[in-house]
């Protein structure tokens, strides 16, 4: 235990997580190359990739500074509502749209953030949550304002078309890859840094944290504003993708809720809990949708392996990997393995 | 050793609760590198004039000053950016983070600015001098209640203050524990960092303190050294009572 908290095997593991992200990164970025008709499995690398960046960006605030945040959806939606609305109406690139869309949420993630993350615990969820329902109202209510169209309302936008800029799917599936790899590289490096350190003791602490010179209220907000940029970048892929944005799946209380699932499934606060989360995610709901032909079985399949492995295991799927890897090195170096 | 400067002064400091004057017109100029000792009885108002000078409280009229700056009203990680570091009476360690790490959040987040290597080569000296090393990779949680304590002053050290405040550090530990913590807080001390604590532990404050104030109901009682203070009629009566004072 002692020699795996070593500095050189520490550099060790940053390295090695590096290497595999840049190996998932080429595997599904050949997808394409290999075979240019291969929709299917680009359809399903978009929708994991997708997941996977959404549950690391909330994982940044509910997973590091402890804060749950019941209201990602705002920001989800804001990244793809400023995206699609970009694209259409100012007929911008959707892929310069999409980094402004993340802008724009980091921002209202800041002005939300400054008065709430003050709350502890509970009420801070329950405030994220009341964020989440104005947001929504406001995207369904904003249709259009002086003589300018924005959100059309419950009716949803339709993007695309021969009017605005074109862009091919094999760009988008290169783009979802890019954010995912940069999703992955910020958490890393907030988790392996000063940054995540004074998130994790926050977390731990806030008082504590404080009198050891902890800037608490701004690692938060800041923390924050992050995690809304990637949550909004997700939201953009999501509009330049499906080409069709309404407010109640865009801002839906069920996207914020199963953005908390899967952290907490995969393994709240660490790298790649978010992205096992999102693996189960998306095959029980959206593959298993499509073979069982009933609704409801998938959700049921997914509560109860939910309920199994946070009863198990409170670091979530990652915890159990860390356990069988330590169990497999007892296995390997018996002489070590004697408590 | 109380050969320094002025450091941190509190002026006619007065702290009212509602009806209630917890701390009333009290003065006292703590001087670079000494040791400073706070006691008094239950309910005197050490607790509250030790939150007042950590920046806790706000003083209701005076002022408390570290170098001539004012600190009522700061949060209190910019009293600590200041050189104010404080421990907590209930220990507060960062229950899942090794003992190392708890360390290094002082490090990176106090006044050292040390960064990288540099910061890591820093924790491992604050291991050693509070005698932690071998614990370095145990959870806050795991930490006994004599580490713990040895962590909390660490964590606190780690931040590089001019003035730390420990806050009954020696309470709950046993006799050899207790005499590890004095030698530790004299180590510190000779390494450049005033310290002012609050202790119920007579034997530590009696043998540790350059200069000792006695406090009881809000009032400053008597201030001198150790040798002094236990012979001093007022603070005799403060503690033991009138009769005890004519026997």
């Amino acid at each position: 235990m002692n020699a795996l908290r070593g500095r050189f095997s520490k550099r060790a593991l940053v390295i090695g997580q590096v290497v595999l992200v840049f190996a998932i990164a080429i595997a599904l970025a050949l997808i394409p190359v290999l075979d240019e008709r291969s929709f299917n499995l680009q359809r399903i690398t978009f929708f994991l990739l997708w997941y996977a960046i959404f549950a690391s960006s909330w994982n940044i605030i509910g997973g590091y500074a402890g804060q749950t945040s019941f209201g990602h959806a705002a920001f989800l939606g804001m990244g793809a509502y400023v995206t699609g609305i970009l694209w259409s109406q100012a007929r911008l690139n959707p892929l310069i749209a999409l980094p402004i869309g993340g802008i724009v949420a980091a921002g209202y993630a800041v002005l939300v953030g400054i008065p709430t993350l003050r709350l502890r615990g509970p009420y801070f969820a329950i405030a994220t949550i009341g964020i989440g329902e104005a947001t929504r109202l406001l995207a369904t209510n904003f249709d259009d304002i002086f003589g300018v169209t924005l959100t059309k309302g419950v009716t949803g936008i339709s993007l695309g078309g021969p009017s605005m800029p074109n862009i091919d799917p094999i760009t988008v599936h290169y783009a979802t890859i890019i954010v995912f790899v940069l999703v992955m590289f910020v958490t890393m490096w907030i988790r392996a840094g000063r940054f995540g350190l004074g998130l994790f003791a926050l977390n731990m602490d806030r008082d504590a944290a404080e009198t050891v010179g902890v800037p608490t209220a701004r690692l938060q907000v800041l923390a924050l504003a992050v995690s809304a940029f990637f949550a909004a970048s997700a939201g953009g892929l999501y509009a330049i993708r499906q080409q069709f944005l309404d407010p109640a799946s865009m801002f839906g209380f069920d996207k914020s809720i199963a953005v908390v699932l899967m952290p907490v499934v995969g393994g709240i606060g660490t790298v790649w809990g978010p992205v096992f989360g999102a693996i189960l995610y998306s095959t029980v709901q959206d593959q298993l949708t499509r073979v069982v032909n009933n609704p409801y079985l998938p959700s049921l399949i997914y509560g109860v392996l939910l309920v199994v492995i946070v009863m198990f295991e409170p670091l979530g799927i990652a915890g159990l990997l860390g356990r069988t890897g330590k169990y497999a090195r007892k296995l390997l170096r018996p002489s070590e393995g004697e408590p | 050793m109380s050969t320094g400067e002025p450091l941190l002064v509190a002026s006619a400091v007065t702290r009212r609760f509602g009806g209630l004057v917890a701390v009333n017109a009290v003065d006292v100029t703590i001087m670079e590198g000494e040791i400073f000792g706070l006691i008094g009885p239950n309910g005197a108002g050490k607790t509250t004039l030790f939150r007042l000078l950590s920046g806790v409280y706000k003083p209701t009229s005076g002022s408390i000053t570290l170098r001539g700056a004012e600190i009522g009203g700061r949060p209190a990680h910019a009293i600590n950016a200041m050189g104010i570091a404080t421990t907590h009476q209930i220990v507060r360690p960062f229950t899942d983070m090794p003992v190392d790490r708890n360390i290094q959040v002082g490090v990176l987040y106090g006044r050292s600015g040390l960064r990288g290597h540099a910061a890591e080569v820093e924790v491992d000296r604050i291991l050693e001098l509070m005698e932690l090393a071998p614990h370095r990779a145990t959870l806050g949680r795991s930490l006994t209640l004599a580490r713990r304590k040895r962590l909390e002053v660490a964590r606190a050290l780690a931040t590089h203050p001019e003035v730390l405040l420990l806050d009954e550090v020696a309470a709950g530990l046993n006799p050899t524990e207790s005499a590890r913590m004095i030698d530790l807080i004299r180590k510190i001390r000779d390494g450049g960092v005033t310290i002012v604590m609050v202790e119920h532990v007579m034997k530590a404050i009696m043998s540790l303190s350059d200069r000792i104030m006695v406090m009881d109901l809000g009032r400053k009682i008597a201030l001198g050294v150790p040798t002094q203070i236990a012979r001093d009629p007022a603070v005799i009566k403060a503690y033991l009572g009138e009769r005890a004072v004519a026997s």
